[in-house]
């Protein structure tokens, strides 16, 4: 059995309803997706660009293998 | 530039709605627009948030929209959701009459199931070491008791594991409106921590539906 990492939950429960935590989570992790692709601006300054509907990967699994010296 | 800045898909009508929001029709769905994108604060989401628990409270099923979304017009939009309609009137029809209760689960992760023995391959450990780590994945083994008492309460879920620290993972379930308070008084565990009732933001399809 784990040992317990938080002691009064019960406490807590409601208070972090509005949590940022939370909103991150949901309004940034979920939701419907509507066309994959996201800008997300702070200050006028576009922050983050994402095409979700690209393909990502990492470089070592597309990029050829070095040959062994 | 004029846009459509998107929060929320319904498929029934709303009777008013604050300004400046408006709808568009979608074929069966309807989609709640406003005209203006909100830059990334926390301000911002709290506001968008508050606005989804505003719609959400005001009909029987709602989908919340990614934060940040935006279309050029009404027939971009009616494009792009028409060939996911039916999957977004299932989701539709799933979340009816539900809210999201979220627990993060926090603790020391149970011992992984043993190694396979040493007289197989280094291929043969390491696909078995794959398939435990997709196997144990969507689960959270240390917290089965728990779930199995919830989950009469529980219409759906969906279980994260992401190891963080004392994080384990986090749990999102749909349940009834009628069934939060006796959800929130079963779910009183020392190991999680329990947020909501939100709108329903981890059961909205994604790209792939």
């Amino acid at each position: 059995m784990s040992e317990p990492a938080f002691a009064g939950v019960e406490e807590f429960a409601d208070q972090a309803q509005n949590s940022l935590l939370d909103l991150v989570d949901n309004l940034l992790n979920q939701g419907v997706l509507i066309h994959g692709e996201v800008v997300l601006g702070l200050a006028g300054v576009d922050l983050v660009y994402l095409q979700l509907s690209a393909l990502l990967c990492a470089a070592d699994r597309v990029l050829p293998l070095k040959p062994k010296r | 530039m004029s846009l459509l800045y998107l929060y929320a898909v319904i498929d029934e009508e709303l009777s008013s709605l604050e300004d400046p929001l408006r709808l568009v029709r979608c074929g069966e769905l309807l989609v709640v627009v406003g005209e203006t994108a909100p830059p990334l604060t926390p301000e911002s989401l709290a506001a968008q948030d508050a606005v989804v628990r505003r719609l959400s409270g005001a009909v029987s099923a709602l989908l919340p929209i990614r934060f940040g979304e935006t279309v050029r017009d009404e027939e971009e939009l009616r494009k792009l959701l028409q060939p996911r309609g039916p999957a977004l009137a299932e989701a539709l029809a799933k979340v009816r009459g539900c809210e999201q209760m979220t627990l993060r689960v926090f603790g020391n992760p149970d011992p992984p199931p043993p190694e396979p023995a040493e007289d197989a391959g280094p291929g043969t450990r390491y696909l078995e070491a794959r398939r435990r780590e997709v196997e144990r994945a969507p689960s959270l083994p240390e917290i089965e008791p728990l779930l199995d008492r919830l989950r009469p309460l529980v219409k759906a879920e969906r279980i994260e594991r992401k190891e963080q620290g004392t994080l384990l993972g986090t749990v999102y379930h749909l349940v009834r409106r009628e069934d939060v308070p006796a959800y929130k008084e079963a779910s009183i565990d020392r190991r999680v921590t329990l947020s909501g009732p939100f709108p329903p933001y981890a059961f909205a399809p994604g790209l792939d539906t």
